[in-house]
């Protein structure tokens, strides 16, 4: 959260002081109360308070700040809304937290080009808003983006429902201005085609703030589609919902979205004020959108019905007008959201298996946790493969929190046995990254810690996210100096 | 520094049983087929150790090239790494072999109704390793994106004979860095790619192409611009001006039959009632997809000097008018094949005997700077052995990350050296590769390859 007032700061602290000199009273914080807030992300499992918190408000101020904390030798961690499910923006010890909310101008729209330059802390949903005038949107949509910032987004390579046709951030964002460890402004990238070079921005989307800062970005606008039709079916059974998805997926329909929510989910929906209207007596349903051309639209909707219809559903509710579109949807944006009602913490996890292999992966999810006795309830991207297993627990209770891990890890251990990954949109941040080892060897992990050098050779950025830090020495690295 | 038997021979036992590797008469250029991902990384590493520069496959032409360059060039091809390893056609990806033609991944694919939505030039007969890392495209790329898009994963061997793997065959992922992704017009620069898992499409149950002559290639910019914004997404938009016929817009849409109606329908405001029929559509398509290119896009000595240019749609107009000024310098008229509505144009011009490519490349890219940006480079690639010209380089942060990637992935710069401007490493230079000034003297082109050890 941006502070429009000064706020206390540690000055006895020398990192501190400079920063002030630099950036401005109000841009510094160090005191406990204002680090207290930002102890962890959206991942409450995991806290840490940060030395400082900086809020800078311009690509210089991002660079001028860098610098010190480059002279410094201060581990960085980026962060945008903090809403991050992985810990990306969770702090390192004796490190400073760059917060980009301040930075949250559009730049510029281009209708012609279908681009716009944006600074990093907009919010995802602002950016859309703010193009719908032009006929245009930006397409990634959390489900969180009302609240978190495109820097996020880029970092985290973000997805949402609507990726399922249009693809995740990487698709959308042309260019980026990064600012690296030593404090150099880079451009990574061009909204001009073809670029010659490495694809360093295509590298730089989902590296979780390791690689540097990134502060704006050209990114790729879509034009509005001409109609858009919901569905949302209702299934006697997980599996029917599931094959239903595959043959929707096979009969060569490319829908906008596809997501299954399960009964759990949908009873903590239509307890809470995401209520949507969700049957209570089904197993599962199915949100389905399909935008594009009326005639096209009408066709595949059509067939979409006869494909649920044919695996039993009944009772499929259509969206007669915008409002009800959005009623059907709401539950579906607020799921973790009502879920979180169920019991004082909720551990959502994110992990990816072949589409093929969804029945299999819910039927495991739900043994292992009956078995670890602890809450489960699934919400997912069903078009990608992309799961949301959602544990609900008490924090405060020991043993729990450790059943809902252990339950966390067996699960992840079972996508990846499936063929699947640890995760589709969430990234690795502290969460995964002791199960990296699980889908990568030692030449790969070694790899990668060569591609973090090659943009960071202090190891100053982010460090223990993404790889585990005993494995290329990041933290240690850093603290050394 | 020429092959020794006892290098020539390790080399041919690393590339297997039914692998093949020959060495030329003067023992400067051995071609090694390996039919193992561990014969090709083994390969890579006997490279390294020994200090020998290696041309990949995309580079057939290279080897002659290269031994301008250098004492030994190893031509490593990977044609006999191919076939498809597995297919999930519910799950619509694909793992390939790199050595894989285009076309046997479509066959595979249209058992299923499915497809691989890029088509760049020759036919699908470029393997699919060479499409990756050239990040070849055709038309389709207005409506389905560069291979990187449909890029899932990638086993690469390094040149220090480690085999990494990356991506899976889901079609989403946020694990690791995307070092598939950075395969993709790296040029095999930074590592050989084996094997790739591809995202395929259902394929499209109709199509219609509308052809529309225009008096001049402004005009055909500004009618694509026109059809662009109308809502229907189409698969491809382009303007032919190759001087074979007149100027045409193209568009074509694909889909189901009512989406391609109805877009047809929409776009007659804009270019008439110019459906043309299926036949005369693909032409059109292949036209733009090989323009600029000579027959067989691969043989050596007769290509044409083709410039691509990248800016953005607002742009294309007056950096095409700026490059063609440039190119009609050395051969007037310039044919092109512009793609507006994603900023890309071809323009050619045939190689006339003394024209020096690098030179025009040079001065098309002076003239974008004054523009204001873009991008122009040959459409084939060459070895530039650091004379790669300025001014459209990355800025110099990102220009050291990227020389930093290469050092740290093939530190004595054996891979490919020189299809990008990184300066070699001094030690690099001695005793295999000299600096441009003490290279050897090139062999004659043509000279057929022996087997090893002969
Ligand atoms: C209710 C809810 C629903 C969600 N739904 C989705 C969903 O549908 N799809 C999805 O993909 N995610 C979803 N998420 C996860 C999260 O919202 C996304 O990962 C989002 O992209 C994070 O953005 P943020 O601004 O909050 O980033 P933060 O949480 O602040 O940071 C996330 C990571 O990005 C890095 N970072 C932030 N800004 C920058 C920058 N400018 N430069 C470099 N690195 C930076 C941080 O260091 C950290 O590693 C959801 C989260 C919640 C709480």
């Amino acid at each position: 959260m941006a502070h429009s007032t000064p706020v206390p700061t540690s000055h006895a602290d020398p990192v501190v002081q400079e920063l002030v000199a630099a950036l401005g009273e109000n841009s510094v914080a160090a005191d406990r109360d204002t680090l207290l807030a930002y102890e962890c992300d959206g991942l409450a499992l995991y806290k840490q308070r940060p030395r400082m918190v900086i809020w800078p408000n311009s690509t210089e101020q991002v660079s001028a700040a860098v610098r010190i904390l480059h002279r410094f030798g201060v581990p960085i961690v980026p962060r945008g809304a903090g809403t991050g499910l992985s810990g990306g923006a969770t702090p390192v010890e004796n490190g400073a937290l760059i917060q980009l909310s301040r930075m949250k101008r559009i730049l510029d729209v281009n209708p012609t080009d279908r681009m716009a330059r944006v600074e990093m802390g907009v919010i995802n949903a602002d950016l859309s808003a703010h193009v719908a005038r032009f006929g245009l949107a930006y397409a990634p949509d959390p489900s969180s983006q009302t609240a978190c910032t495109l820097g996020g987004n880029v970092a985290e390579n973000a997805g949402g429902p609507h990726c399922y046709k249009y693809g995740a951030t990487s698709l959308h964002v042309l260019s980026l201005k990064v600012v690296l460890s030593n404090g150099n402004i880079t451009e990574l990238g061009s909204p001009d085609a073809d670029p010659i070079g490495y694809d360093l921005r295509t590298l730089f989307i989902g590296s979780e703030g390791t690689l540097g800062i990134a502060t704006e970005a050209w990114v790729r606008l879509i034009p509005k589609p001409e109609i858009v039709e919901t569905w949302l079916a209702p299934f006697a059974s997980m599996d029917a919902a599931c094959k239903a998805v595959s043959s929707i997926v096979a009969s060569g329909i490319q829908p906008a979205a596809i997501e299954i929510l399960d009964d759990r989910t949908i009873a903590a929906i239509e307890a809470s004020v995401f209520a949507a209207g969700y049957p209570l007596d089904a197993a599962a349903v199915l949100l389905v959108e399909v935008d594009g051309a009326p005639i096209e639209v009408g066709r595949d909707g059509e067939r979409i019905r006869g494909i649920c219809q044919q695996f039993g559903a009944l009772n499929i509710q259509f969206a007669r007008d915008e409002d009800e579109r959005k009623r059907l949807w709401k539950g579906r944006k607020g799921a973790f959201g009502a879920m979180g009602r169920v019991a004082p913490d909720l551990y959502v996890m994110d992990c990816v298996v072949p589409r093929s292999k969804l029945p299999a992966a819910l039927d495991a999810i739900r043994e292992i946790c009956d078995r670890y006795k602890v809450r489960n309830a699934n919400v997912f991207h069903a078009g990608d493969g992309n799961l949301h297993p959602n544990i609900s627990y008490d924090g405060r209770d020991a043993d729990e929190t450790k059943r809902v891990l252990a339950a966390g890890e067996e699960i992840v251990k079972m996508c990846v046995a499936l063929g699947g990954t640890l995760s589709g949109e969430h990234g690795i941040g502290i969460e995964k990254n002791i199960y990296m080892p699980l889908v990568f060897g030692a030449g790969e992990l070694d790899a990668f810690a060569n591609l973090r050098r090659a943009f960071d050779p202090d190891g100053l950025m982010n460090p223990g996210k993404v790889m585990p830090a005993a494995l290329c020495g990041e933290i240690a690295g850093a603290m050394k100096r | 520094m020429k092959f020794t038997d006892e290098i020539a021979e390790e080399i041919k036992a690393a590339a297997g049983k039914t692998g093949l590797a020959r060495v030329t008469p003067d023992r400067r250029i051995l071609h090694a087929a390996p039919v193992t991902n561990e014969g090709a990384a083994l390969i890579l590493k006997i490279a390294t150790r020994e200090r020998i520069v290696v041309r990949t496959r995309l580079f057939p032409y290279g080897a002659e090239e290269s031994a301008q360059f250098h004492y030994r060039v190893i031509q490593l091809d990977l044609s006999r790494l191919a076939g498809v390893i597995e297919y999930s056609p519910e799950d619509f990806t694909i793992h390939v072999r790199a050595g894989t033609p285009l076309r046997a991944i479509q066959e595979a694919a249209a058992a299923a109704s499915q497809w691989l939505p890029v088509d760049p030039p020759a036919d699908n007969a470029l393997s699919i390793g060479e499409v990756i890392a050239k990040n070849e495209a055709g038309p389709r790329r207005t409506g389905y994106g560069p291979i990187r898009d449909h890029l899932l994963g990638a086993v690469i061997a390094t040149p220090n004979g480690n085999i990494l793997k990356t991506g899976g065959a889901v079609v989403k992922s946020a694990t690791g860095y995307d070092l598939h992704r950075l395969q993709a017009g790296a040029l095999e620069s930074l590592a050989v790619g084996l094997e790739y898992i591809l995202r395929l499409r259902a394929k499209p149950e109709a199509a219609a192409t509308i052809a529309v002559e225009c008096q001049d290639r402004g005009t055909a910019i500004e009618k694509a611009l026109r059809v662009r914004d109308l809502i229907d997404h189409p698969a491809a938009l382009f303007i032919i001006s190759d001087l074979v016929g007149p100027t045409r817009v193209v568009v074509r849409y694909e889909g189901s039959q009512a989406a391609v109606d109805v877009a047809t329908e929409r776009a007659r405001p804009v270019l008439g009632p110019n459906r043309v029929e299926p036949a005369e559509g693909d032409k059109l398509l292949m036209a733009a997809r090989d323009g600029g290119l000579e027959p067989g896009f691969r043989t050596p000595g007769r290509s044409p000097i083709t410039l691509r240019i990248g800016s953005r749609p607002s742009r294309i107009q007056l950096a095409l008018h700026a490059v063609t000024l440039v190119m009609e310098k050395v051969h007037k008229p310039v044919a092109a094949c512009i793609h507006p509505s994603i900023g890309v144009a071809d323009l050619w011009i045939p190689k006339p005997e003394n024209a020096d490519p690098r030179q025009i490349l040079n001065e098309a890219r002076a003239e974008l700077m004054k523009l204001g940006g873009g991008f122009a480079r040959l459409r084939r690639p060459f070895e530039t052995h650091g004379g790669e010209p300025q001014p459209s380089w990355p800025d110099s942060a990102a220009y050291a990350v990227m020389a930093r990637l290469k050092q740290s992935s093939d530190p004595l710069q054996i891979l490919n050296p020189g299809v990008l401007p990184f300066p070699a490493p001094a030690d690099a230079f001695a005793p295999d590769v000299p600096p441009p000034e003490q290279a050897p003297a090139a062999r004659p082109s043509g000279a057929s390859a022996q087997p090893a050890g002969h």
